[in-house]
């Protein structure tokens, strides 16, 4: 993979991308110009049953209704309104910018990684019951085959009561799902999670992470920068070792201040599995603010640059071990 | 009546405490020589392929068959059978240095570099040494957690009565964390 600085991804943006961006406004307009009068119609409705609440003193639960079915529609509408023009966006502007980093990456707007690879990685103790996902990139980065996308993950919690049957979602993960060949053989699993128990807990916070035997056992590291950000648990404690070696460990630190996030890593079947949470959608385009602005894509540079700098910032391509480059898949 | 139901309580309450503590101690121990068991099995796997190791070399390496014959001898030593662990981590210091050594100077011999079943063993080296570093570490980790056991309380009171005593870790040789010195290696001719 080349290296793309921001300085070059800037020269790009002027050369290449401003004019497709320039053309995207135009749309953008027009679809704020929709957006804009559903929320006029919205907040009309929302007036109307105000109002009706004050005039004939109708129950609480009228208004509750109401607003859950506005937001419920309003948000549906929206949704309906913009793919287009983040489909648009995606095709010219994203997929753009991902062969700007490396033309040999394949990138589709609508594919993502599939739920059986989700859960192998063995990250996330439930099993989602629904997962979507998109942006879904794929290719090889020097020896390393390597594939990412956008995912949330949910599952689905039932309860009944009196009042009938009552659906709710929980998300499990929302982010991004990177999985890479990693450089060693093995044959347990090894996961790498946010150190949370140990933060407020101290030392009692270690015992109670070892008691957590689903997980497999607690691997104690003597990287103390590592203990402090990580637990980690393993099917076998040389291993795990194996898989985290000193300068691994360090990296994975490095790797973390950068995202400046928590990291969800884990070593199964020969791969390495990586979930960075992220609040926002990743690799949308601005609505409510102008396109063409440099911000607007320098975000969905930035996160495509750290989902592929991982292979870099792990070593991935380092193959002085059992693995070498021939025995990968692809 | 009461007096001797409380006294059986606390009876019981107390050779469940000395239970746990003497379990604990014991799982402990066992996991220490659980993974020196590791260690041992992947040393012994690098030695499984130092013969092959040297008699690719050697039709190569015209100038270092000293420290060939070297790494021959201490295999012979290691798999005798006669060693004591304490020897044996002896002899695996001298044995990692010396291969380093070999490594650094495949260097100089271009031929040797393209060989292909040498790059092979190579690798197969390189990966050894990974796992047998990951070993010592875990084995580092199972004598840090025996050793607080001994001597924290209330283990320690434990120990005493069972006479457990202070494991040592695997400390890195001075050789291993200096730069490999190639040239004062090989006598050269």
């Amino acid at each position: 993979m080349p290296e793309r600085k921001l300085s070059d991804f800037a020269h790009f943006y002027a050369t290449d991308l401003v004019k497709e961006l320039k053309r995207l406004e135009v749309v953008r307009k027009a679809v704020l110009g929709r957006v804009i009068v559903l929320f006029v119609v919205i907040g009309g409705i929302s007036a109307v049953a105000v109002a009706v609440d004050v005039v004939w003193r109708v129950s609480g639960w009228f208004i509750m209704l109401a607003a859950a079915l506005c937001f419920g529609a309003g948000s549906f509408i929206y949704r309906y309104l913009i793919s287009d023009y983040v489909f648009q966006f995606k095709i010219s502007v994203i997929s753009k910018i991902v062969s700007f980093l490396d033309p040999s990456l394949q990138y589709e707007p609508r594919g993502s990684i599939e739920q059986w690879k989700f859960v192998s990685s063995r990250i996330f103790e439930h099993n989602p019951d629904r997962l979507r996902g998109d942006d879904h990139v794929t290719g090889k980065i020097g020896a390393t085959q390597v594939e990412f996308s956008e995912l949330h993950a949910e599952r689905k919690e039932e309860t009944y009561s009196s009042r009938g049957r009552r659906r709710r979602w929980h998300t499990i993960f929302k982010g991004l799902f990177f999985i890479a060949d990693f450089n060693k053989k093995f044959y347990g699993k090894t996961v790498v999670l946010p150190d949370t128990a140990e933060k407020l807990f101290g030392q009692a916070g270690s015992f109670l992470q070892s008691l957590n035997k689903a997980r497999g056992d607690l691997i104690k590291l003597e990287d103390p920068e590592f203990e402090k950000l990580f637990v980690v648990y393993g099917d076998d404690q040389v291993e795990s070792r194996y898989v985290l070696s000193t300068s691994l460990m360090e990296r994975i630190v490095a790797f973390r201040k950068k995202t400046g996030r928590p990291v969800y890593l884990s070593f199964v079947g020969s791969q390495v599995f990586v979930a960075v949470p992220y609040r926002k959608g990743l690799f949308e385009p601005a609505v409510f603010s102008r396109l063409t602005d440099f911000k607007a894509v320098e975000g969905c540079f930035d996160d495509l640059q750290l989902a592929l700098g991982i292979v870099d910032d792990l070593n991935l391509n380092t193959r002085i071990w059992s693995r070498a480059p021939s025995e990968t898949q692809g | 009546m009461l007096m001797m139901g409380i006294a059986l309580a606390v009876i019981v309450m107390i050779v469940i405490v000395i239970a746990g503590l003497y379990n604990s101690l014991v799982g402990k121990k066992n996991q220490v020589i659980n993974v020196f068991g590791t260690v041992d099995a992947l040393l012994r796997k690098r030695y499984d392929l130092i013969p092959n190791l040297v008699a690719t070399a050697q039709t190569y390496m015209q100038y270092e068959k000293e420290v060939l014959s070297k790494v021959t001898e201490l295999r012979a030593r290691a798999i005798s059978g006669k060693t004591s662990d304490d020897e044996k981590i002896a002899i695996d210091r001298e044995i990692s240095q010396a291969l380093r050594g070999i490594m650094v100077a495949v260097e100089n011999y271009p031929d040797l570099k393209a060989n292909q079943s040498f790059l092979q063993l190579q690798a197969s080296l390189n990966e050894v040494e990974e796992q047998i570093s990951a070993a010592r570490r875990a084995y580092n980790a199972a004598v840090t957690d025996y050793n607080n056991a001994v001597e924290m309380f209330p283990t320690n009171l434990m120990a005493q009565v069972m006479n457990y005593q202070r494991k040592a870790v695997f400390e890195i040789a001075p050789a291993e964390r200096e730069p490999v010195d190639v040239q004062k290696m090989f006598k050269r001719q």
